[in-house]
């Protein structure tokens, strides 16, 4: 499939050849007849750049409204010949350069943007490159299954509903006080280094901040029919707001949105649970969804 | 879908690019004035400098202000913008400019494909081998340019790959461009545009020799023609004397190639040997055309005038290649009575003491050939010498140079010679041209040079035709200048093929070394120019002949053109090809499965594994249920490397898939 930079080649071709043809002579005909074999042999390149290559993700992935959604893959080149520019999207938008494979597998990630709350599968991903003369653009597609959650945007100005006045403000930045080790999670970056387990970064894995928690733990139930707002998406984001600070100040919270209800937890799994709740709620109509 | 690829510009492509263009506009130095290509260089540099120290580019009104000035400096030097080269010079000037504010991807590979036709128009003013090469070199560093671009520059591209990966393009591209050069018809396109080519040194034979006109042309090592043999029969060094223009109108020592003897002699009758000649004549002005004496016919734009003369029908512009086709023996046209009296001609003021001496010889003989064993005699025993030098002569130097100096050149013992032997009443001219040449070792051709200019005289003889005969054979050896092309023409060693010119001082070794290097690069260049450069639409018509071909709408042409290319295509393609990886049994027949299931309805959801897939299926096809769950069993079990084996799988898939297609139309029929 040519691409927009083929007009600038055909462009110079018609250039060289109706130069050629006023001349008349053995060499100027050269040019022309360079730039259009250049042309054929590229196009079977092109074509060869995308093939043999097998794309996988993980199953799932997932990121809040309004940041960037990272789908991470792992690229992999069945045969010896080497793969160059290639760009990797879907069907829901994003891209991912990968700039050369060997006879390897490498890791990336796709970054998507400007995603609503929601749901969104991904059954496909594309793999294109207009390598190595840029006029001709090839493309093959991976079917994969990938299920990206879109957390609503963490928004909203209400107090946590607690009744005994847990959770507050300045208890905020993370459980990390108590007497017991309750694992640990990610680090989010703007907090303190204090509680980062720093022995496990020296061995290479990201940073995480150890968690204490204190036996006695209060539980506060989020729901979604408490919440007043305009619109279902701003009580949605209320909620993912309410569901990051409890999780941040280590406390055990439940949901409750329309039928289904959580029981109360903490965690990191509980933590995406939830959330994975949220996104997974019907919009309510198009024009509130927009 | 827009796809954002690659939007920042790395340094390295920027590197590339700018080199590219650097190196694409050098050629243009020559055709244009070399202010404008210093202020794109300038332009390149600059930009290269601003991205080295990631700083900014110049903003609009900077670039304003440059492409302003841009525009004064054309209109200062060629006094226009319009016109080849003003526009030649508004494309770099546009190319500068977005080489300063490029900073996208479209960018990008629109200033590659201009650096492409930047390098490419320098082709058109110039054809030599060394451009071509050069030409050739910035191509393939253009073509890695935008190789390194689009394959994800830095980060997908180090030299040690990027260099072996782009030579493989091109080097797959150049059967193709073998195949095009040679076979694909050319269209006649003259007038559509002609650029204005440099005027080449345009030295050589003139409309009328002077006495010293050939001593000029003795120290001029400039080449005049090459010529080679196809059928290889070359003739011996004596005969090789290449005709270029006859004279016949007599002033003594000054003859003039008058338009009326064109008129005056008749068709050629030629006699002896044929010699075809591929000559390949570089520009001149004199309109003449050189061939072995005595030229039959020829192609290309040349016509046949009086005296067995060649003449151009267009003005000469670029080197010429033709082929010629001459005979070494006399021309036996029978002489008209007026031809016979214009060609006896000469001036009357010529003196006494010659017509004395002519007298002389008439009282001893009447016979053509012993008047002319005469004069010739008195060449060698008279105290005559052969020099470059034989200083000035009078206006009517003629008994000057016959009874007093006896010094002079080719020019001067032909001119005398025939005007002598008009005085005895024997038809004669003179005719002006080159003698010999040099042979390249490499392959068998001549090169000629203007040092081997040289002048003869013809005689017409009753029963013989006109016969050639050149005076300075009969002066004495010894009476020789060593400088003369003469004196080395005739070395006393007797080796006369070789002419041995000595160019360098050095060790012998050195001057070996250097001989052999320029033979073998003018031996490339003359097989480029005759196979290459000649190679046009009459040429590859002429080619097409040879293969049977008639016209542009042959068939086998077709087929020729069509069959390389699938070929060349089905070369690269076998390159490039991977073969797919060969995919497990197992997993073939589960998708074949899959597959027929989504035919009838029922399609597997992306995450589904067999378990859950099977469980659906069962719902979907209760008729089928026990099937398909046995089904989904044996393919369960097979992955882990139990239970059935392949075929008895593809057997239960064939009858299920018959079963189903029976339900199909069962429902349809209801």
């Amino acid at each position: 499939m040519p691409t927009r930079h083929m007009v600038s080649m055909i462009a110079v071709f018609i250039a060289v050849t109706y130069a050629a043809v006023s001349q008349g002579n053995g060499p100027a005909y050269l040019p022309a007849y360079a730039l259009f074999s250049l042309l054929l042999v590229s196009w079977l390149h092109n074509r060869a750049n995308v093939k043999q290559l097998e794309v996988t993700t993980h199953r799932e992935a997932q990121g809040f409204a309004g940041a960037v959604l990272l789908v991470p893959f792992k690229l992999r080149n069945k045969r010896a010949r080497l793969k160059f520019g290639l760009v990797l999207t879907t069907p829901i938008g994003g891209s991912a350069q990968v700039g050369r494979v060997a006879e390897q597998t490498i890791e990336g990630a796709i970054s998507i943007s400007g995603l609503k709350r929601g749901v969104y599968p991904i059954s496909r991903i594309g793999v294109e490159s207009i390598f190595p003369l840029g006029v001709f653009r090839s493309r093959t597609r991976h079917p994969i299954s990938c299920l990206c959650h879109i957390y609503p945007e963490p928004l909203g100005e209400m107090p946590l509903p607690t009744g005994s006045g847990a959770g507050k403000p300045e208890n905020q930045g993370a459980k990390t006080s108590g007497d017991d080790f309750a694992g640990v999670r990610n680090y989010l970056i703007g907090e303190s280094q204090r509680h980062v387990d720093w022995k496990a970064v020296a061995r290479g894995q990201p940073m995480m901040i150890k968690q204490f928690e204190s036996p006695a733990q209060q539980e506060i139930w989020l729901d979604l029919a408490a919440v007043k707002g305009p619109n279902l998406e701003g009580q949605l984001s209320q909620m993912a707001r309410w569901i990051m600070q409890c999780e941040r100040a280590g406390l055990r919270y439940g949901l409750r949105v329309g039928g289904g209800r959580i029981p109360p937890g903490h965690g990191n799994t509980h933590y995406h649970h939830c959330l994975r709740e949220l996104a997974g709620i019907p919009k309510a109509t198009e024009s509130s969804a927009k | 879908m827009k796809t954002k690829s690659f939007y920042h510009l790395p340094l390295s492509s920027l590197q590339w690019l700018l080199t590219g263009l650097f190196l694409g506009a050098i050629p243009l130095w020559f055709p244009l004035k070399s202010a404008v290509i210093f202020s794109f260089l300038g332009c390149l540099l600059w930009r290269f400098i601003l991205e080295r120290k990631g700083l900014k580019c110049p903003g609009l009104w900077t670039r304003c202000a440059v492409g302003a000035v841009g525009l004064l400096i054309i209109q200062g030097l060629y006094g226009t913008l319009i016109g080849l080269e003003a526009g030649m010079c508004l494309l770099l000037l546009l190319i500068a400019l977005k080489v300063l504010e490029m900073r996208t991807e479209r960018e990008f590979m629109l200033l590659a494909y201009l650096a492409f036709f930047i390098l490419l128009t320098s082709l058109f003013f110039s054809q030599t081998l060394l451009i071509c090469i050069y030409v050739s070199a910035v191509f393939v560093i253009l073509t890695a340019t935008v190789v390194q671009f689009t394959g994800g520059a830095a980060e997908g591209f180090r030299l040690r790959s990027l260099v072996p990966y782009t030579l493989l393009l091109v080097v797959q591209a150049l059967p193709l461009i073998a195949l095009l050069f040679i076979f694909l018809p050319r269209i006649k396109g003259g007038g559509l545009l002609q650029l204005n080519k440099p005027k080449t040194a345009q030295s050589g034979m003139s409309e009328q020799i002077n006495p010293g006109s050939f001593a000029e042309l003795a120290q001029n090592e400039e080449d005049a023609f090459r010529v080679d043999f196809p059928d290889d029969n070359m003739p011996p060094f004596d005969d090789l004397y290449w005709r270029a223009g006859v004279f016949a109108e007599c002033h003594g020592l000054q003859w003039r190639a008058d338009k009326r003897d064109r008129e005056v002699m008749g068709r050629p009758r030629l006699t002896g040997p044929v010699v075809v000649q591929r000559i390949s004549m570089e520009p001149h002005s004199g309109g003449w055309v050189y061939a072995l004496d005595r030229p039959l016919s020829s192609n290309g734009p040349v016509t046949m005038t009086g005296g067995n003369v060649l003449t151009m029908s267009l003005p000469m512009e670029e080197r010429l290649n033709l082929r010629v086709v001459s005979r070494l023996g006399n021309d036996q046209t029978p002489l008209t009575a007026a031809a016979r009296e214009a060609l006896t001609a000469v001036p009357s003021d010529l003196g006494d003491r010659t017509r004395q001496l002519v007298d002389s010889w008439l009282r001893k003989t009447q016979d053509p050939k012993e008047l002319a064993r005469l004069a010739l005699a008195m060449f060698r025993q008279d105290n005559f010498r052969y020099t470059l030098s034989p200083g000035v002569y009078r206006e009517n130097g003629f008994e000057e140079f016959l009874f007093e100096r006896k010094l002079g050149f080719c020019e001067h013992y032909a001119a005398a010679f025939g005007t002598l032997m008009r005085m005895a009443g024997v038809p004669a001219r003179m005719v002006a041209g080159y003698h010999g040449g040099e042979a390249n070792p490499f392959t068998n051709y001549l090169i000629v040079r203007q040092a081997d200019a040289h002048a003869w005289t013809e005689l017409w003889i009753e029963g013989e035709g006109w016969v050639r005969y050149d005076p300075v054979d009969f002066i004495n050896p010894l009476r020789v200048d060593a400088d003369t092309p003469l004196a080395a023409r005739r070395p006393a060693n007797g080796n006369d093929t070789e002419r041995i010119r000595s160019e360098t001082n050095g060790p012998a070794f050195l001057q070996k070394l250097f001989r052999g290097a320029r033979f073998g690069w003018d031996a490339v260049n003359f097989q480029w120019n005759l196979h290459i450069v000649s190679y046009d639409q009459a040429s590859q018509r002429d080619f097409y002949r040879t293969l049977g071909i008639d016209t542009i709408f042959s068939w086998r042409l077709l087929v020729i053109l069509l069959g390389g290319l699938l070929t060349v295509r089905g070369v690269v393609y076998a390159f490039v090809r991977q073969k797919p990886e060969k995919q497990e049994r197992s997993l073939v027949l589960y998708r074949q499965f899959c597959r027929l299931l989504a035919k009838h309805g029922l399609e597997r959801m992306p995450n589904e594994g067999p378990r859950d897939f099977a469980q659906r299926a069962v719902e979907v096809f209760p008729a089928e249920a026990a099937r398909v769950s046995e089904l989904f069993g044996l393919f369960i079990g097979w992955r882990y490397g139990r239970g059935a084996s392949a075929a008895e799988i593809a057997g239960r898939l064939r009858e299920l898939k018959r079963r189903l297609r029976g339900r199909k139309r069962a429902a349809t029929t209801v």
